[in-house]
């Protein structure tokens, strides 16, 4: 039996779903084009939110955002100059050790300076309003809306920009793109300020519509990375798509009532595990393609 | 009577729109050396891919010595007596020529056995002293030869090798050449992918020609060479293949 | 003074066992298993709640450390159909989903709580003898690990696993059961970090859920890159200088003022800022891998 009205479980869906959503594209962008799977990509999120949170004592809230999103940006460039392009020359997966290690620190820096209790940017009590059937808050409704023109216009700059057309073609086939002379490094420069720009929309959106926490973006990573890789790792759409699918289950899953208990919200995380884990039993053959086997 | 050691039959492999082989089907007798030959993306390496498992065709049987292995995994058609080389070799930087040999050895192996076997064979490849030497940091010619060596560990009754001579500077082709032919002469069956026209035509029995994943040819390397209309083909779309050699 | 040396030197055994155990994994293999730490949890929670329930600490470490093996050896099977990063990844999810079912389980488990009151392995002793009897059993377990370690190094699936981790469709070329040896490595893995977390839980009479955060296995990982991707001996010297830097900050908050959360996260940073500065530096750690010579 499920406790909840569906306006209500697509509501929940689209608020959740759009926060995976800007974080997973993000990362399988980035993978497709550079075959990296950044670990700290979340971290851009809590980044991008503390800064936010930081600012908005000095700027108004949308202004402190917009510097939020480029500190978030900017220091995601001096990450791959410094470190991420060395480790990404030594293999995938020394650089996936990296991005782990990048994580912790960048987690530790942020509890180091704000401490490990939620931090939010301070507003009023907000007005419940109901959207067709379901109760949002005014920020719930600024997150779906800001997230989903984010999204918009992602889509739009990958499908009819030049350099969108780039990207593509790299994140199909790094090698071949290569071979083709694409210019490589505009378009890694490209995906990795997107990708981040993205994810510090989500986190920012996330500390306003709740609040912040050393761990916001960490917290993430499991959905992020299950949505991303049920999409098909490269595929924005696919991305995007499975992120609001697994906001949909978790949301469904969580409003299911066993007569009287009901699957506590701490599990959370694990659905979207749950969910990645099906999807790869039931396309045994896996992601990259139906014929080819490494072994 | 020589028995058909492996056949494939239809086989055909496509990657989205594209098809790499198209019905393809090829014969090879026990202890001959065919040779597959044609211009780059003719599918020649997907074929190859397709008999050792590391792609599963859309289509087709591959057969080995009367047993159907299409869709098995690579290392189980290794195991029916199958091995195969890679046109590049890579081998691995962190273990010694020796230990490399060593654990090619077919199970179940004693290792006082395998090592036996595996100076044996450096022996015969004329590269005794690479014994210790990391096999990663050889040069690509010595790497295909160890890799020859490695394939060899396993006892196989057909060696695949994909453009053996590839990347090898004429000197060791020479020397590849020399311990393909000895193999040969011992009754080992060969199917070898290669560039390589002066090879194909010294050591191979029959050659295929692909074209665009169809079987366009299937002959004597002699007979190909008079056949005006594979030359024009073949030669027409791949003159680039026929340059000079060499490093 | 005797007492926290031997303390430390234990803790040291505890993670050394660990990081050898994620060593065959990784220097041995190429796999990056991001949730190690679920295998110490199986060990730890099954010794408590065996000697809870009555049923005896040495059936409990039994227990764990068969259950473990039996769990690696799926996740490696698990392998067959994901490559590297996807595999890295879904084992980082496994374990969260166990720490995530322990901690929401209060009956058997003891959920947040977790579960004290459990025997220790060698009987009851005190004082002295009860210290020694601890680091004799923890050097004693410890030695295990590492003979385990030497035989699968200098065996055909070692050799086996040195070619999968530079190559894997040269392994399988050659007739390797490349699923197959990983799965019996990770199932070697998981016995022996099985082992480690139940002599823990034994020795500190105690195991939480917080003991199965992905931090734990970071701290592992650091341990094995530090000392040296490949080699036993490097996993050793790995846990002893992370034990060493990680444990010797504790005495930060002495001389910093600063919030405990604000120390348990400089202590944290400085620990992922070394293992970054390896992987930059010295990305072959301490003590280097080296091609083995064939014993015969």
């Amino acid at each position: 039996m499920i406790t909840q009205q569906p306006p209500e479980l697509i509501a929940d869906a689209l608020v959740r779903g759009s926060t995976i959503a800007l974080l997973a594209a993000g990362l399988t962008l980035v993978y497709g084009t550079m075959r990296f799977a950044n670990v700290a990509h979340v971290e851009f999120a809590t980044v991008g939110a503390y800064a936010t949170i930081s600012l908005s004592g000095v700027f108004i809230v949308p202004v402190a955002g917009i510097i939020g999103v480029v500190v978030a940006v900017a220091l995601g460039a001096a990450m791959y100059e410094l470190l991420f392009r060395r480790l990404l020359v030594m293999g995938e997966m020394p650089a996936m050790i990296g991005s782990l290690a990048v994580s912790v620190v960048v987690q530790a820096v942020i509890q180091l300076a704000y401490g490990s209790r939620p931090r939010d940017v301070p507003h009023e009590l907000e007005q419940v309003s109901t959207v067709l059937g379901a109760d949002l808050t005014p920020s719930q409704v600024q997150l779906v809306a800001v997230s989903v023109s984010a999204l918009v216009l992602t889509g739009a700059l990958l499908r009819w920009t030049p350099l969108g057309r780039k990207v593509r073609a790299v994140a199909a086939n790094a090698e071949l793109a290569r071979v083709s002379g694409v210019g490589e490094r505009r378009v890694v420069a490209t995906v990795w300020a997107i990708a981040g720009g993205l994810a510090a929309i989500s986190g920012i959106e996330l500390a306003l519509e709740s609040s912040a926490t050393p761990a916001l973006g960490f917290n993430l990573l499991l959905p992020v990375f299950s949505a991303a890789i049920v999409g098909g790792l490269g595929s924005v759409l696919g991305a995007v798509i499975a992120s609001y699918g697994v906001a949909l289950l978790e949301a469904i899953v969580l409003a299911l009532d066993f007569g009287g208990s009901a699957i506590p919200v701490s599990y959370r995380p694990a659905i979207g595990f749950v969910f990645l884990l099906l999807a790869l039993i039931f396309r045994p053959r896996g992601l990259l393609g139906a014929k080819v086997r490494i072994v | 009577m020589s028995e058909v050691i492996l056949e494939t039959s239809g086989i055909t492999c496509s990657f989205g729109e594209l098809k790499a082989v198209d019905g393809v089907s090829v014969r090879v007798e026990t202890g001959s050396a065919v040779a597959v030959v044609g211009p780059n993306g003719s599918g020649k390496s997907t074929l190859l891919n397709a008999i050792s498992g590391f792609v599963t065709p859309d289509a087709g049987t591959v057969t080995v010595a009367g047993k159907r292995v299409d869709g098995a995994a690579p290392w189980r058609i290794a195991r029916q007596g199958v091995r195969r080389t890679f046109q590049h070799a890579n081998l691995p930087a962190r273990m010694t020529v020796l230990e490399l040999l060593v654990a090619s050895a077919a199970p179940p192996c004693e290792p006082r056995e395998a090592v036996e076997s595996a100076r044996r064979i450096l022996g015969w490849l004329k590269l005794p002293q690479t014994e210790e030497d990391c096999a990663g940091e050889l040069s690509g010619g010595q790497q295909k030869l160890v890799a020859l060596g490695a394939a060899l560990m396993g006892s196989p009754r057909l060696l695949l090798l994909d453009e053996p001579m590839a990347g090898v500077n004429p000197a060791l082709r020479a020397k590849l050449a020399a311990r393909l032919r000895e193999l040969q002469a011992e009754g080992m069956t060969i199917l070898v992918v290669e560039h390589d026209m002066k090879f194909v035509a010294r050591a191979c029995d029959s050659v295929y020609v692909l074209d665009r994943g169809v079987v366009v040819a299937h002959s004597t390397p002699s007979d190909l060479a008079a056949n005006e209309a594979v030359r024009r083909a073949y030669l027409g779309a791949a003159v680039a293949d026929l340059e000079p050699r060499g490093a | 003074m005797f007492d926290y040396v031997a303390w430390i030197a234990i803790l040291v055994c505890c993670y050394a066992m660990i990081a050898i155990s994620l060593n065959i994994q990784s220097g041995g293999a190429g796999m990056i298993n991001l949730g190690q730490v679920a295998f110490v949890g199986i060990g730890g929670y099954s010794v408590a709640i065996f000697s809870r329930a009555g049923m005896g600490v040495w059936a409990g470490l039994l227990a764990g450390v068969v259950i473990a093996a039996g769990a690696g050896y799926l996740l490696g099977r698990l392998g067959r159909t994901l490559g590297g990063v996807y595999w890295a990844i879904a084992t980082l999810a496994v374990a969260e989903l166990l720490r995530l079912i322990i901690s929401n389980t209060d009956t058997v488990t003891g959920g947040m709580q977790g579960l004290g009151d459990v025997a220790p392995l060698w009987g009851e002793l005190h004082g002295t003898a009860n210290t020694l009897a601890r680091l004799a059993m923890a050097l004693a377990f410890l030695a295990a690990v590492v003979l385990a370690a030497v035989h699968l190094d200098r065996s055909q699936l070692g050799r086996s696993l040195r070619i999968i981790r530079e190559n894997e469709p040269l392994a399988a070329a050659l007739g390797i059961d490349v699923v197959s040896a990983k799965s019996r490595v990770l199932a070697l893995s998981g016995a022996a970090a099985a082992l480690a977390g139940g002599f823990h839980a034994s020795d500190i009479s105690f195991v939480g859920p917080d003991q199965l955060l992905p931090f734990q296995t970071f701290l592992a990982l650091t341990m094995v890159v530090i000392g040296g991707l490949g080699r036993i001996a490097g996993a050793v010297v790995g846990a002893v200088i992370v034990e060493a830097i990680y444990d010797g900050t504790r005495y930060f908050r002495d001389f910093l003022d600063l919030a405990s959360d604000q120390i348990a996260a400089l202590r944290i940073l400085l620990v992922g800022a070394i293992l970054l500065g390896f992987l930059l530096l010295r990305p072959k750690g301490i003590i280097a891998d080296h091609p083995r010579r064939v014993r015969v």
